[in-house]
């Protein structure tokens, strides 16, 4: 695993924050952070052949355990942001164990659907969740100070471990078996790979991201409901992470960080961010499947990094 | 004991019987031959000793243990391994990325001590290196050791296949038409190969078209047709059998008539 | 027998109902049997198709009837763009073609809303008054709706096991490649069986838009049901769509009718999540 690029990254975010004058701007930097954090950790799943259309719903599970331990007995966040990222590794197991064992059709519709479960649910449960109205006064992390640059930083922080983690479990063995698992699973399991535990694995993984970044949202923007983790935030992911390009771990990066802005700048909102994101990903599958990672394959070479090797969608 | 011992095994799909009451049995260190004509249900005995189909009857024991039905990883790591028909490589890694893949399911490492990358499963890590790396060089093909798989030509993909499946020392390995599609070449050096890895003392067994390879190469030949059993024995005996005859001339015939 | 009205009416939804979500759903499953895809955008086309019929019948002015006529063949004109265009060029690849479909999904909906905006249309009731059955009231549009639904999925499974061209797509559906050793056309299959589909779901939209708001999300209720549907029908089998559309129709007509709708979906996406979980192959898998 290549250092150099990580270093690059780190200066960046550390410089970045700073020269963002207006906080309007610095929310869009937070925001393309979490999202970031999003993509890549959805891309884990793909590696090993999946698609999922629940990563929302992860991310509303980790966001509201956070936000309810807080609110309801004052768990500090610091606290709370892991445990609402354990409680989407505990769900995404126990839906993942019989789950995982069906083929990739059947897991987009069980996801699909878990999404929506989750959704009607939150809904429901006045009560816990708040119901449609969602949840307000979440508390900040107390030992941040006050203000955007504070957060940006934190998230900062928390992308640069998200990207170092997953890139480390990429170059590893587990990373390889895994797309053993995605190319040839078969012959993977006929060597003795137990496929099936490395899926779950893989899930568990890939949730626990989605939960911290739901919890992390949640201390941020201070209040949640149910129609901030549909199936269509699921989807948007799956957008950030396509078009930018599942052929390289970079490829989600540039996906997130190309749409988050490009939906800023031109004031998308509602239904014409539908149409620039749904054009998008269509042209994507039709004519650029490994998505814009791919387009930059010489220079991605010139700098070091091997994009060759998972060409494959 | 027997390495490898299948008792009435049976597999049906809807109607029809693929593989009809078979009784294999195979002593260790012996490279065994299973022929047969087109269809006669080859390719589905060894998917059922690997737990890719259940049987509908019968029993299957490897090294005397009940193997019937179980799942495929743990029959692997009982020490016994396979190659495929179509060749099964993972196409974007590169030979040596291939065989210690192959090593990955049976010499394991907790996945997050991977991330951490300490000192045990990095020494765990050169050494199955080492050993991937001295079995590319038993096999002949150390110095393609980096070259992805995809763009190996056919006879060296098919001795990478037989690395994979060798990769982790299987007790016993089972071979599926190795040969086919070869040239005169290669099949004079995956012969050779062979003979190197059953003289290694690893127990075979063939599935294989081609009449001249299992002549050389097998100890002794089951025959299948339609799923049974038809004959046993040295190639010798195999091939002077009448039913053995008739079989493969009806399957001749069929074929000629067909065009 | 004073409850009677009250189970007539909920026994009316639930045929009302089954029958929208069959006619999408068989749409769905045609193609899934086909080309072994979701397409997503399948409630989308419903929505358009009840846009469609908007326009032609109250902003144009045009008898309903004609409107539904244009709106099921412009429908199906769409469908042939679409397999030309999109589906056949991404044909065989599961995961790229259920992610495009989403893809247009988003798109279409975002452009019908932006021109149209989001304020619910609504197309006035073509056929008045009501009916009086076995001493209920049932109202002459669910009638139709009843009518035409079943009269159509008749003719469907007429058309599927009784024509050449139908007897071609379940040879296709069960084994492409001795299909094609037959001399069937893959191509002109594929095109035919996205006909179908989307007339099917043009045909709902024509059967249900007097009854129902028309805005540009309404394509989400059939496309959401249709997957519960074709998953526990089993996916591919004709038959299976229709008992699975009807226990799902009926689901949610008495949970909806005894609770609220939320509690209906959530009901219907457990069942869902459950039979991928126990029996992925569905309740009558592989019979066309």
């Amino acid at each position: 695993m290549k250092a150099r690029p990580f270093l690059i990254i780190t200066i960046l975010l550390v410089g970045f924050p700073v020269l963002i004058r207006d906080p309007y701007w610095l929310h869009v930097y937070i925001m393309t952070c979490l999202n970031i954090c999003l993509a890549v950790s959805l891309r884990v799943l793909w590696n090993v052949g999946l698609l999922s259309c629940g990563h929302a719903a992860f991310m509303g599970l980790g966001a509201y355990t956070s936000a309810i331990l807080a609110r309801e007995m004052g768990l500090s966040p610091w606290l709370g942001i892991p445990a609402g990222g354990g409680l989407a590794v505990l769900v995404a197991i126990g839906l993942g164990y019989p789950a995982l064992r069906l083929t990739g059709i059947y897991f987009v519709l069980v996801t699909f659907a878990f999404n929506e479960v989750f959704f009607l649910v939150a809904t429901r449960l006045r009560e816990f969740t708040g119901g449609p109205s969602g949840l307000l006064g979440i508390p900040r992390p107390s030992a941040l100070p006050p203000g955007k640059l504070a957060y940006a930083y934190f998230v900062s922080a928390l992308l640069i471990s998200t990207l170092v983690v997953l890139s480390r479990f990429e170059h590893s063995r587990v990373g390889k078996i895994w797309l053993a698992i995605r190319d040839m699973e078969l012959r993977s399991r006929c060597v003795g790979i137990q496929t099936t535990h490395y899926k779950l694995f893989a899930f568990g993984v890939s949730s626990f991201f989605a939960g911290v970044v739901g919890a992390v949202y949640a201390h941020y923007i201070g209040f949640i409901s149910p129609s901030d983790f549909t199936i269509w935030q699921s989807i948007y992911v799956q957008i950030y992470m396509i078009v930018g390009g599942v052929a390289a771990f970079f490829g989600p990066v540039l996906g997130s960080i190309i749409l988050t802005v490009l939906t800023e700048f031109i004031r998308a909102v509602g239904p014409l961010q539908s149409v620039v994101y749904g054009t998008l990903l269509a042209a994507a599958m039709l004519f650029l499947p490994g998505g814009l990672i791919s387009l930059t394959g010489h220079f991605s070479r010139a700098l070091g990094r091997r994009v060759e090797r998972h060409k494959n969608l | 004991m027997e390495m490898l011992q299948t008792t009435g095994l049976t597999r049906h799909f809807g109607g029809l019987a693929a593989v009809s009451n078979l009784d294999l049995s195979v002593p260790p260190g012996e490279l065994f031959g299973l022929i047969g004509p087109n269809g006669a249900g080859k390719t589905t005995v060894f998917n059922l000793i690997f737990g890719v189909l259940q049987p509908t009857h019968g029993c299957i024991r490897f090294r005397q243990t009940d193997i019937t039905g179980a799942p495929s990883y743990a029959i692997a790591r009982r020490g016994l391994a396979r190659t495929f028909q179509i060749t099964s490589l993972f196409q974007s890694f590169s030979v040596l990325e291939n065989v210690l893949l192959g090593t990955y399911g049976i010499f394991r490492i907790n996945p997050l001590a991977a991330l951490f990358n300490t000192r045990r499963p990095r020494a765990i890590e050169l050494e199955q290196r080492e050993r991937a790396l001295n079995l590319l060089n038993f096999l002949g093909i150390e110095r393609l050791r980096d070259e992805v798989a995809r763009n190996l030509p056919l006879g060296h993909q098919r001795i990478l296949e037989m690395a994979v499946a060798l990769a982790a020392a299987p007790k016993m390995i089972l071979l599926d038409e190795p040969f086919a599609g070869l040239s005169a070449e290669e099949i004079k050096e995956m012969i050779a190969k062979i003979r190197k890895i059953h003289e290694e003392g690893t127990t075979i067994m063939l599935v294989e078209h081609n009449m001249r390879v299992v002549m050389d190469l097998c100890d002794r030949i089951a025959v299948l047709n339609f799923g049974r059993k038809i004959a046993e024995g040295t190639f010798f005996q195999v091939s002077r059998d009448p039913e053995v005859i008739k079989a493969y001339l009806g399957a001749k015939r069929y074929a000629t008539e067909r065009s | 027998m004073d409850a009677f009205p009250y189970y007539m009416q909920v026994f009316t939804n639930g045929v009302v109902l089954s029958c929208f979500y069959v006619l999408v759903a068989l749409g769905l499953n045609l193609i899934m049997g086909i080309m072994h895809i979701i397409n997503f955008a399948q409630g989308t086309v419903y929505m358009l198709s009840a846009m469609l019929l908007y326009i032609l019948g109250v902003e144009v002015g045009l008898n309903y009837f004609l409107a539904g006529a244009l709106s099921i063949g412009a429908t199906a004109l769409l469908g042939i763009l679409m397999e030309r265009f999109f589906f056949r060029r991404l044909l065989g690849q599961f995961l790229p073609s259920l992610v495009m479909s989403l893809g247009l999904l988003l798109a279409i909906e975002g452009a019908v809303w932006l021109r149209f905006g989001i304020i619910s249309k609504a197309i006035p009731s073509v056929f008045r008054g009501t009916v009086n059955v076995l001493g209920a009231l049932v109202s002459y549009e669910r009638l139709v709706v009843i009518g035409g639904g079943l009269l159509l999925i008749g003719g469907l499974f007429l058309f599927i096991r009784h024509t050449k061209a139908g007897k071609a797509i379940r040879a296709v559906e069960q084994d492409r490649e001795a299909a094609i050793l037959q001399g069937i056309e893959i191509t002109g299959i594929c095109r035919l069986v996205f006909i179908v589909s989307f007339a099917l779901s043009a045909a709902a939209a024509f059967l249900v838009s007097p009854m129902l708001v028309i805005d540009p999300n309404i394509g989400h209720t059939p496309l959401l049901k249709g997957l519960v549907i074709i998953v526990l029908g089993g996916m591919g089998s004709v038959t299976g769509t229709l008992v699975g559309g009807f226990i799902i129709g009926f689901i949610e007509s008495i949970t909806g009718t005894l609770f609220d709708p939320t509690i209906a979906s959530i009901v219907s996406f457990v069942i869902l999540m459950g039979i991928l979980l126990v029996r992925p192959s569905g309740l009558l898998p592989y019979r066309m």
